[in-house]
């Protein structure tokens, strides 16, 4: 999923494609004319405001405005350069394991708490 | 000839103290919001759970065994008291978020909605605590089948930032089985074969959090915002209804539970504005330290395995008290609510355990 910045006085960041992991895309950064901005450092926060957050600088934008950057860490992320930021989510390659298993193993505790409380051991 | 109601309510005696025991325990969802799962992802609801199945559903279970606490002793009079106040103050901090900065108008939509819950209460807290806890649950499910991305980055455990969630998750797990504040010790002792329905309290209640966890989840996914949504403010809103009956309910007269009405709302009052500084302090200490103190009463009566347990609920809950000490308030004003909040906690235990004692 795509969220594009509302234009600014500073810049607007757009990506070409929806970001995947291992997937490389081209970030665009315009100015409020949608002239490219040349020579900024863009960074990418991801998990951001969560524990866990990272953020790493992805390169510097060219005489176009333009940055590639290839995800390595899927999920919710921050592009941001000069200030201003974009949302978006790299998405999953697949269903991450540890958190399915654990999500599972909790919807299972709950659904046996109920069916263990609520029926009665039948007496032969 | 017998009310319906009243038949209605001797044939399902044993889901009646679970579903008002459910209905106190769906305090964790709407206290756990966005923010813990940003610490610590599914991690806190982990701990919460084990802690529920462990300690807090064999803590309910010795309370429901117990039943009312004989009040010809005055230890047993001023634990009664404390549980009491303490889930009355519990009511209040769930729900003072939702009131602060409504101003004069909110306060006063406040009161009459508790005076209407009230008089639900007076009616029959039980059908109303139970329904209310029922469509919490129901609504969670289906607010997480419906979630709106893949929830996966906010649910992922983050282990490593323990110090921030432990304190509380462990006081979650307590409230999950709906123990630890007396809501067990209002009703009629189980029926044999029945003393399993604690660890259906805690399953409908832990059901209702991991789904309340995935819809935070999706939403984050879709938005990056940590926020609420509609799905998730129907839910919180109607499990903190649900607790409020569920609390203000209990057995007692048409007068007691009058007086209980007026206590909940003024203790969401007194969270919504003048303390609503002390938040932390409540959550993290004086929840687990009430808690502690009503399972040590429970334990001392005990005799075998359940003083073993009771011992230990109580142990951890003091535990959980101390990890989770917030320091004393900075701000002057806070500090001295804080300390009107343990003169008002004495004054009210004493004058159960000096007064009805005469």
């Amino acid at each position: 999923m795509i969220w594009l910045w509302a234009l600014t006085a500073q810049a607007t960041i757009v990506t070409e494609a929806p970001p995947a992991v291992g997937t490389e895309v081209v970030v665009t950064v315009l100015d409020a004319s949608d002239s490219p901005r040349v020579g900024r450092t863009v960074s990418v926060v991801h998990r951001p405001d969560l524990d866990g957050e990272r953020e790493l600088a992805i390169g510097i934008t060219d005489a176009r405005g333009r940055v590639r950057w290839t995800p390595e860490i899927p999920g919710v992320a921050t592009v941001q350069v000069d200030g201003e930021t974009l949302d978006l989510a790299v998405a999953w390659p697949g269903v991450p394991t540890g958190t399915a298993t654990l999500l599972g193993l909790l919807g299972t505790a709950g659904i046996g708490g109920i069916f263990f409380g609520l029926f009665r051991r039948r007496r032969r | 000839m017998t009310h319906p109601l009243q038949r209605l309510q001797t044939r399902f005696d044993v889901p009646w103290a679970g579903g008002m025991a459910l209905a106190l325990a769906l305090a964790v969802p709407v206290w756990y919001g966005p923010q813990v799962l940003a610490h610590g992802g599914l991690a806190p609801v982990a701990v919460a759970t084990v802690v529920a199945f462990f300690v807090g559903v064999p803590l309910a279970q010795a309370e429901w065994q117990t039943g009312a606490l004989d009040p010809r002793t005055r230890w047993n009079r001023g634990a009664s008291a404390l549980a009491e106040l303490w889930s009355l103050l519990l009511v209040g901090a769930i729900a003072a978020p939702a009131l602060q900065g409504s101003g004069w108008t909110g306060l006063a939509l406040s009161a009459v909605t508790a005076a209407g819950l009230g008089a639900l209460a007076i009616w029959s807290g039980p059908l109303v605590a139970t329904g209310l806890a029922v469509v919490a649950v129901g609504v969670s499910l289906a607010g997480a089948a419906a979630a709106p991305a893949v929830p996966w980055t906010l649910l992922q455990p983050h282990w490593e930032s323990w110090t921030l969630w432990l304190p509380g998750s462990m006081t979650a797990g307590l409230l999950l089985a709906g123990a630890g504040l007396g809501q067990w010790m209002g009703g009629p002792a189980p029926i044999p074969g029945a003393g399993r329905m604690p660890w259906a309290t805690a399953g409908a209640a832990l059901l209702a959090v991991v789904a309340l966890s995935v819809r935070y989840a999706g939403t984050f996914e879709a938005t990056a915002e940590l926020t609420a949504d509609p799905w998730t403010g129907i839910v919180t809103g109607v499990a903190a209804l649900a607790a409020f009956v569920a609390v203000v309910g209990r057995n007692g007269t048409r007068q007691v539970r009058a007086r209980r009405t007026a206590g909940a709302w003024l203790a969401t009052a007194w969270f919504a504005a003048p303390a609503a500084g002390l938040l932390p302090l409540w959550w993290g200490t004086l929840l687990p330290l009430g808690i502690a103190l009503v399972a040590l009463r429970i334990a001392r009566d005990a005799r075998g395995t359940t003083r073993w347990t009771t011992g230990a609920a109580s142990v951890g809950a003091l535990l959980a008290a101390g990890l989770g000490w917030t320091g004393l308030p900075p701000s002057p004003v806070e500090a001295a609510l804080a300390a009107a909040m343990v003169v008002v906690t004495v004054w009210v235990v004493g004058t159960r355990i000096l007064v009805e004692g005469e």
